[in-house]
């Protein structure tokens, strides 16, 4: 494969003579690269945002039964053993009262004891449905039971809600596909091109002992090439239009929630993108030269299949 | 060197090439392939440097049977093998020094050998002088000369040259093939396909004739 400094220097050498050769071709699908690339980046920003919306919205989804506080100890043991019982349930959380009255106290910054003088919170479980539909029916299987103080849960707007995003998400999912495969093709477009424009030089290439591989890479460097830039020039383009729309929004006084930190996440998304765009040129244009490379072997093989007289 | 047994070959079931060769050529040999158009000269080189594959028979080059080469070992095998056509094949946008030095690269040799060995057989063709035109400033006699260089670069052990003469006026074409002469004394195998009657009739060498894909001559003193 790649062996000395002058094979990589020569294949640098020929994927700038490709560039220089099919500037237009070069850059009507680069622009493609680019454009797809983008609306990649910001789908996948939403469906970020979304994510971290329903992350959030979870919480609403959860059922906390609060005990009475005056049972017996036994008690307490059974209502713990029939709770992890449940079926329905995906996760359980218990929060002792000393617990709770500890957090109470440090989010308000106040001693409950200090004025109250004993501790007024109850015995807690947090419950998650597996089945966040059924959660009605999950809290009033709570409520039957006996020593419960008080049942509490999300509204069920919320459930309906989380299933129309998760519904939005695979829809998203669904289109980056979509994208990626253009821009797959678009890539595997320019190489195409390259390599026809190319075939004098690898016909000669061949008859002088290049070997697959040496004949690969300029275009594998070209690939990659398109692939990066095409993702960097999206990146940047995403950075201008989400700084511009924050300062929009912040000169109209508009404050979204920080669900994520959006300075790690853009960071991500750019390095994603980047990897994304290397790979996607990489594989594209190795379908695009192997398909040619390929003929030449094809057209052997069916010469040698033929049957003569 | 070269050795074709019961070689038959067609492109298409209705059109075949060679029937039934059975040809033997010995290192350093120089050797005419004459032959009325469509005799199967171009496709008999096809198969020494592996571009096609016969239906059946055999071909040995540097004693390994071609029609059972693996694909990975076909770059090695053309290293060794020069090849010259009728229309140069040469890239217009590269320079003389360009194309030749083409060929080493192409198979990854040090910039060290490049700067020694290209300037070294462009000076051997006679194109010391010529070393930055571009191919459209040059004759068609100096542009084969160039692809003799570009074959010879790689030091083959053998040349193929397919109607090398073909473009040329008489006089540019006895200069080629002395220079391919030149180059079979200094050790080569060489092989000119050619239906070129003076040529032939000038260097009085080995000179097989081919004709609708079958051997009907093949004299050792030559002659059309
Ligand atoms: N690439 C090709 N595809 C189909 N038929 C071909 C091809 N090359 C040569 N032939 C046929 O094979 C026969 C031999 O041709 P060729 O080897 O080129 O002869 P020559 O070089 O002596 O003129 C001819 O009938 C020609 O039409
Ligand atoms: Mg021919």
């Amino acid at each position: 494969m790649v062996t000395s400094f002058s094979g990589i220097r020569f294949f640098f050498k020929e994927f700038a003579e490709n560039l220089r050769r099919n500037p237009f071709v070069g850059l009507t699908h680069g622009l493609q690269v680019i454009i797809s690339l983008m609306v990649l980046g910001f789908f996948i920003m939403l469906m970020v945002f979304i994510g971290a919306f329903l992350f959030s919205l979870r919480n609403m989804v959860e059922v906390y039964a609060f005990l009475q506080t005056d049972l017996p100890a036994e008690r307490y043991v059974e209502i713990d053993k029939m709770l992890r019982d449940m079926p329905n349930v995906k996760e359980l959380q218990y929060i002792s009262r000393e617990d709770a009255l500890k957090k109470f106290s440090e989010s308000y910054h106040i001693s409950v004891e200090d004025i109250l003088e004993y501790n007024p919170l109850p015995p807690t479980y947090i419950l998650r449905p597996i089945d966040v539909t059924k959660i009605e029916s999950l809290a009033s299987q709570l409520e039957d039971i006996d020593g419960m103080w008080q049942v509490r849960y999300g509204r069920k707007e919320v459930t309906s809600l989380m299933k129309v995003l998760v519904g939005v998400q695979i829809v998203f999912a669904l289109t980056m596909i979509l994208l990626l495969s253009a821009t797959f093709s678009s890539i595997n477009n320019i190489i195409r091109m390259s390599v026809y424009s190319r075939r004098r030089e690898i016909r000669i290439m061949q008859l002088v002992g290049a070997t697959n591989w040496f004949i690969r890479w300029p275009f594998i460097i070209e690939g990659a090439f398109f692939g990066v830039i095409g993702a960097l020039a999206a990146v940047l383009i995403i950075y201008l239009i989400g700084e511009a729309v924050y300062s929009l929004l912040a000169t109209l006084q508009i404050f979204l929630p920080t669900l994520v930190d959006v300075k790690v996440m853009f960071g991500l998304l750019a390095l994603g993108m980047v990897v994304a765009g290397l790979l996607i040129g990489v594989v594209s244009s190795l379908t695009a030269s192997n398909r040619f490379l390929s003929t030449e072997m094809r057209r052997i093989e069916e010469m040698r299949n033929l049957e003569v007289v | 060197m070269i050795k074709f047994v019961d070689v038959h070959l067609a492109y298409s079931a209705s059109t075949p090439a060679l029937r039934g060769i059975d040809l033997h050529i010995q290192k350093q040999d120089f050797v005419f392939l004459v032959g009325s158009t469509g005799g199967g000269k171009s496709s008999l080189l096809r198969c020494v440097y592996r571009e096609i594959v016969p239906q059946s028979g055999k071909v040995f080059v540097f004693k390994k049977d071609l029609t059972k080469m693996p694909l990975r070992e076909i770059p090695f095998l053309r290293r060794r093998i020069g090849v010259i056509f009728q229309d140069f094949l040469l890239l217009p946008q590269k320079t003389v020094y360009g194309n030749v030095s083409y060929a080493l690269e192409v198979r990854g040799a040090p910039m060290k050998v490049l700067r020694q060995r290209v300037p070294e057989v462009l000076e051997w063709v006679g194109l010391s002088r010529k070393l930055k035109s571009y191919p459209d400033e040059l004759s068609g006699g100096e542009q084969q000369r160039v692809c003799i260089a570009r074959a010879l670069v790689n030091k083959p052990d053998i040349l193929l040259a397919d109607e090398p003469t073909g473009n040329l006026d008489p006089e540019t074409s006895i200069g080629i093939v002395e220079i391919l002469q030149r180059v079979n004394v200094r050790g080569t195998t060489l092989i000119v396909a050619t239906h070129d009657e003076n040529i032939v009739n000038q260097f009085r060498t080995r000179t097989v004739r081919l004709e609708h894909g079958k051997i009907t001559s093949d004299r050792h003193e030559g002659g059309y």
